[in-house]
């Protein structure tokens, strides 16, 4: 049954090619109805066994920076690209890394998990390690309340991951930090020591504001923005767990790189190292990856020439050149927090540019497009300079600028993609450069039409 | 006084789905106007009086949100709450912040909260086969005073199920979505000049002419003459429509 699953899941992946469709999910969808439990089978051959990364915000980078810490360290690993996260997304991925007889080529998977398909994952594919980076309101209409998703993540850790397994979590996300409480195993905590990034006072994507245990508001010695920070609860004493690995330092240099301290707790010392990514978030979610490497037992070295050489995941941070020798940096976007943090950036990087804002509300972005209002746009006032509001929710979009305080006379509405690119890119001055803030299936279309003119590689073909 | 104020109850717990953007419209269409406003956050513990604000607004909240603030809802706020009604000023409740100003809400795993009272209403759990009313939403208005305005539209998710008693009418007919309960065809309620609704997106932005009411209707009780001058509402007018034409052309 195995071996057919996999044939038709091959000869599936195999249709999608010729028919020019990325095909990362279905192969999978269609081997899982011949064999059901295929993905667990598969996984029960990788002598190093399954990683697992879940959270809201950084999935796709952190699970970046592992693969290259791993393949640095000569691991030969298999992992699911961007988007396909969900059940059928890891079977198609093992689908592919087996060969017709079901042996697989690899030694270890990596997986990035949505969120509320993780409590499932968990249970079926018993991690050796699983890491969780962040929680966010992201598309509740989808999941239902957040609290409910961290709450079936607690479950589901505590009665199924492996007491032999290593929990990495975020400290400074209070709602992550207390994901291990009735985990048996041992749990590792991440975080940001570096109080000169902070932000003063609170944004407004603060999801868990409130003390989990008694509601009573937290206080904030640092907050790096959103609910992340050096959080205490007044009420019952809850507290930011120590990080036994923490970036205690990180600077924005003028490439847009940012230059990091991580200090590590018995063992590797002080870690120097510079990212091709900029962010705080990145900051973290490198720190995340660390965490998770150290965990696994790979050395120093390769941690270090990993993340250094890590590249900006699909759509995030990716600069896409011009054949006139403009560029567009494709920042997406698909949350209050996500948001948040890339007008952080904007703002951090100075001098208005022209700007896309991208707004879809189809299955993949969440239909509802009310979290518009919960992002603080209003950073974006004065740093932005044309702005073009783009998607099928572009009036929405123009009109939420509007009120955020952009000039009216700045905002053009431009519902086609394709278009509002350009008009963009004619306002940019020569070999200047544009912001492009799309939602996800925003960013897929606008990569399609840059992929036809062959500006960009396809997405499945970007597995490095 | 020529200013305008607006109370916004538990901003940090009751604040979902972007519910901040009705505070950020009724403020800058103030402020648009050379009003001068002053938004006054009013958390757990802060008493209500009728001259606190001349508008009150509360937004949504997720279940455990909704139960950590009923009690002081009720108790604390309760009285200045139903004397603010009375005298007339100018009520917003979204969602959680709706349910909570009917009789009672009774959520799905059975734990009952009592509300204000001050909308002839009750919420009970979906039946048996009912699922979430989660969507976009058309909704014509129907209240005295909305005679000439345009549909509503705005974006519901909410579980439980909201029957208006006598005392009250609704805000408007659904003509996409599910409204109150799915069942007959009303969405939201008005009673005076309290409002509630399930609608977020946020709802004021793309439905500004209810955003002015509130604002007339909450300053007029103190400066009875008060009218708004109009603004240059093209893109709010723009992306309701847009809003209305996504609603009835898509269905997920």
């Amino acid at each position: 049954m195995t071996i057919l699953a996999i044939l038709v899941g091959k000869l599936v992946a195999w249709l999608c090619r010729i028919r020019g469709r990325g095909g990362t999910s279905l192969p999978g969808a269609v081997a899982s109805r011949v064999c059901r439990d295929l993905h667990v089978r598969l996984a029960a051959q990788l002598p190093r066994g399954v990683v697992l990364i879940t959270g809201t915000n950084g999935k796709t980078t952190t699970s970046k920076m592992l693969a290259g810490i791993m393949r640095a360290a000569g691991w030969r690993i298999v992992r699911n690209v961007s988007g396909s996260n969900l059940r059928q997304g890891l079977t198609s991925t093992l689908v592919a890394a087996a060969s017709p007889l079901g042996r697989i080529r690899a030694e270890c998977a990596l997986f990035e998990v949505d969120e509320g398909a993780a409590p499932r994952e968990i249970e079926a594919l018993a991690p050796r390690v699983l890491l969780v980076t962040n929680l966010f309101r992201d598309q509740l209409d989808r999941y239902g309340e957040l609290a409910t998703t961290a709450r079936r993540l607690r479950q589901s850790i505590a009665a199924h991951l492996p007491a032999l397994a290593t929990l990495v979590l975020n400290a400074d996300d209070p709602m992550v930090a207390g994901l291990g409480d009735g985990f048996a195993g041992e749990t590792r905590f991440f975080g940001l020591d570096c109080p000169g990034r902070a932000v003063a006072g609170a944004d407004h994507a603060s999801d868990s504001d409130e003390c989990e245990s008694c509601g009573h508001e937290l206080a904030y010695a640092v907050r790096y923005g959103a609910h992340i920070g050096a959080w205490e609860c007044p009420g019952c004493g809850r507290r930011r767990p120590e990080p036994s690995l923490a970036a205690t330092e990180a600077e924005l240099t003028p490439q847009m790189r940012e230059s990091v301290t991580l200090s590590v707790k018995d063992g590797a010392g002080e870690v120097d190292l510079l990212l091709r990514l900029p962010g705080l978030y990145n900051v973290a979610n490198a720190a995340g990856a660390a965490a998770t490497a150290f965990a696994l037992g790979i050395e120093r070295e390769a941690v270090v020439g990993g993340l250094e050489g890590t590249n900006p995941a699909f759509g995030r941070l990716e600069r896409v050149a011009m054949r006139d020798g403009k560029a567009a940096l494709l920042m997406l976007v698909k949350n209050p927090a996500g948001l948040n943090e890339m007008s952080r950036l904007i703002a951090e990087a100075g001098g208005p540019r022209p700007t896309v804002c991208a707004l879809n509300d189809n299955t993949a972005d969440g239909h509802d497009v009310s979290w518009i209002w919960d992002a603080d746009f209003e950073r974006l006032a004065g740093m932005v300079g044309p702005v073009f509001a783009s998607g099928v929710r572009a009036h929405d979009i123009a009109l939420r600028l509007k009120y955020a305080g952009v000039d009216e006379d700045a905002i053009s509405v431009v519902p086609d993609l394709r278009d509002a690119l350009g008009q963009a890119l004619a306002e940019a001055p020569e070999c200047g450069w544009v912001y492009v803030l799309p939602t996800y299936t925003a960013l897929l279309d606008l990569r399609a039409h840059l992929e036809a003119e062959g500006l960009v590689a396809p997405f499945w073909e970007e597995l490095e | 006084m020529a200013g305008v104020t607006i109370g916004w109850l538990y901003p940090g717990l009751m604040n979902i789905y972007g519910d901040r953007g009705n505070i950020i419209c009724l403020q800058r269409r103030c402020e648009w106007r050379g009003l001068e406003v002053e938004v006054l956050s009013i958390g757990m513990g802060d008493r209500v009086t009728p001259d606190t604000a001349d508008i009150l607004f509360v937004g949504g909240g997720q279940d455990r949100e909704q139960r950590l603030v009923a009690p002081d809802f009720r108790q604390v706020k309760g009285p200045g709450t139903r004397g603010a009604a009375e005298a007339g000023v100018a009520i917003l409740a979204v969602c959680g912040g709706y349910q909570l100003l009917g009789h009672e809400y009774r959520d799905a795993d059975g734990t009952v909260l009592e509300g204000l009272g001050v909308l002839d209403l009750r919420t009970e759990p979906a039946r048996p086969g009912e699922k979430r009313i989660i969507g976009n939403v058309v909704a014509e208005p129907t209240f005295p005073g909305s005679e000439g305005r345009p549909r509503l539209v705005g974006f519901e998710n909410h579980g439980g199920r909201t029957i208006l008693g006598d005392g009250c009418r609704p805000l408007a007919r659904v003509v996409r979505g599910g409204g109150n309960n799915g069942r007959d065809g009303f969405e939201g309620c008005v009673s005076g000049n309290v409002f509630g609704t399930y609608l977020h997106g946020s709802v004021l932005p793309k439905n500004a002419w209810l955003a002015d009411l509130l604002i007339e209707r909450g300053v007029r009780r103190r400066d009875p003459g008060f009218t708004l001058e109009p603004l240059d509402d093209a893109l709010e007018v723009s992306a309701r429509t847009a809003a209305e034409h996504r609603a009835l052309s898509v269905r997920w």
